[in-house]
């Protein structure tokens, strides 16, 4: 009986190892594949006229991911021939994958910030927008462990 | 007129007027510290400070300056990798020794970063494929990192191959056994993080040539060795023989046996009236020696016959008896012995006796 149940936990811990160890890999890949996506997006897209809301570098401590949601809402209104792109990587952005990892702060910290609406951020071009997504993507992933 | 000529001169004369900087030029040495210079233009004489601030943080002065003939040509700032400080601008100014401003730069730092060189290149030849190994900085986590290897064959041109993100090795399928290659490797940070327009010095060169070469080199010098070795021995056992032969009669006998000529066939067979060994010219001692000098005792070896018991009427023997085999008779005795017999051995054996049982 003893021995059962020890092979029991036995076989729960390595399925709890191997469960974590695919989510981070996983992670990873999925975070190289949405930044891919806004390189791809940034060469192609031409630059227009049309503005958009985009957070820049000085975003405040823990408003990391409502930065992330205001750049997902302005995704979508960038004119494009590659729509099939724009909507995948839209996709990805929302994912909690992404964004669970672009935030440094607890969801307590994070209750007490009052971060920028997404109206408050400077209004740029598209090409200027996707070089901001791109940059705030690339620092989230290094912060990655 | 002489001051219009003085003013000339004053204006070509590329010595005599002090530079000026036009330019900042800043870099993030391997994630470590910032560098940054104003001297492109050329030797500087005049003496600036420095001033710089990330995005969040306040203006200080350069806290270390760099100097070259006892002017300030350059700065060394602290970076903060943990703090992501290259996804921030960088602002700086030079001032002149008055407080004015002669450059000032703007720039975020995302692009500017210049890892060190790879180090620690090894290889390794894996049949049929040659691998490359390399060890990078660890400032930067790997996945940030991509490299590019280059090499080349017998000193001919470089080829450039660049490597996947997160590789460090390269290998190079079916090398060549005849050539001599040479491998150097760079890095900089990939486009998952921000990629840097500036590659890395090249690594140390390491070069590499097959391994079977070097084998069939050995090879031959040891078959060399073993050939001389070889002649050697064969010379010392010819010159050993040559020496024996001359010193010993007997081994020479053997070995080279005089054959007479048949030229004077009759005339000998005259001479030594047929006595093939004096032909020969043997010594009177060899002769002697090929002589045996011993006797070896013949030993008897008799055939029996076998008898019927009809012939054997009124025998207590055993062999009387049915259940016996036959009587034998002795038919012959001879001496086993090829030797001349000796009168000992000549005499009449002694009559067959038989065991009877009782």
């Amino acid at each position: 009986m003893r021995t059962t149940s020890l092979c029991v936990l036995c076989v729960l811990l390595a399925m709890v190892c191997w469960v974590e160890t695919m989510t981070a890999v996983d992670k990873t890949n999925h975070f190289r594949s949405t930044i891919k996506q806004a390189m791809e997006l940034t060469k192609k897209v031409k630059q227009n006229d049309t503005f958009l809301s985009s957070p820049t570098n000085d975003i405040e401590d823990c408003c990391a991911q409502s930065a992330l949601q205001c750049f997902s809402s302005q995704l979508l209104k960038i004119p494009t021939t590659y729509k099939t792109l724009l909507r995948k990587l839209n996709k990805n952005l929302s994912k909690s994958v992404i964004v669970e990892s672009v935030g440094n702060c607890s969801r307590k910290e994070r209750a007490k910030v009052i971060c920028k609406s997404c109206d408050s951020y400077p209004m740029v071009d598209n090409k200027e927008f996707l070089k901001n997504l791109l940059s705030f993507l690339q620092k989230a992933f290094s912060r990655l462990p | 007129m002489r001051l219009m000529f003085c003013l000339f001169l004053f204006w070509t004369c590329p010595g005599s007027e002090s530079k000026i900087p036009t330019n900042i030029r800043c870099l993030i040495i391997n994630l470590e510290y910032v560098n940054c210079t104003w001297d492109e233009e050329g030797i500087l004489q005049e003496n600036y400070t420095f001033r710089s601030r990330f995005e969040k943080h306040a203006e200080k002065e350069c806290p270390t300056y760099l100097k070259a003939n006892n002017v300030n040509v350059g700065c060394i700032l602290p970076y903060s990798e943990k703090d992501m400080q290259r996804f921030e601008i960088l602002h700086a100014c030079v001032f002149r020794h008055d407080g004015s401003v002669v450059i000032d730069y703007h720039h975020k730092m995302t692009n500017m970063v210049k890892l060190d060189p790879p180090y620690n290149l090894t290889v390794k030849f894996r049949d049929p494929e040659l691998w490359l190994y390399w060890n990078t900085s660890s400032r930067a986590k790997s996945s940030c990192k991509e490299s590019q290897v280059r090499y080349r064959t017998n000193g001919k041109e470089w080829r450039t191959q660049h490597m996947n993100i997160e590789r460090n090795s390269f290998n190079v399928p079916y090398p060549s056994n005849r050539s001599m290659y040479e491998f150097q490797v760079r890095v900089r940070m990939s486009s998952n993080c921000g990629q840097s327009k500036i590659w890395s010095e090249w690594s140390n060169l390491l070069g590499w040539s097959s391994q079977k070469n070097t084998n069939d080199t050995v090879t031959l010098a040891t078959s060399m060795a073993m050939m001389t070795m070889y002649l050697a021995g064969a010379a010392v056992l010819l010159i050993t023989l040559s020496c024996l032969l001359m010193h010993s009669e007997r081994l020479r006998v053997i070995l080279v046996p005089v054959v007479p000529s048949p030229k004077n066939l009759g005339d000998l067979i005259e001479r030594y009236d047929g006595n093939v060994e004096n032909w020969l010219c043997i010594s009177k001692e060899l002769q002697d020696g090929f002589k045996p000098n011993f006797t070896e005792r013949p030993c008897p070896v008799r055939e029996y016959r076998l008898v019927s018991q009809a012939s054997t009427q009124g025998s207590d023997s055993v062999l009387s008896s049915p259940t016996l085999a036959p009587d034998y008779q002795l038919m012959h005795s001879y001496s086993a012995s090829t030797l001349p017999v000796s009168r000992e051995t000549t005499q009449a054996p002694p009559p067959a006796t038989t065991r009877t049982g009782q």
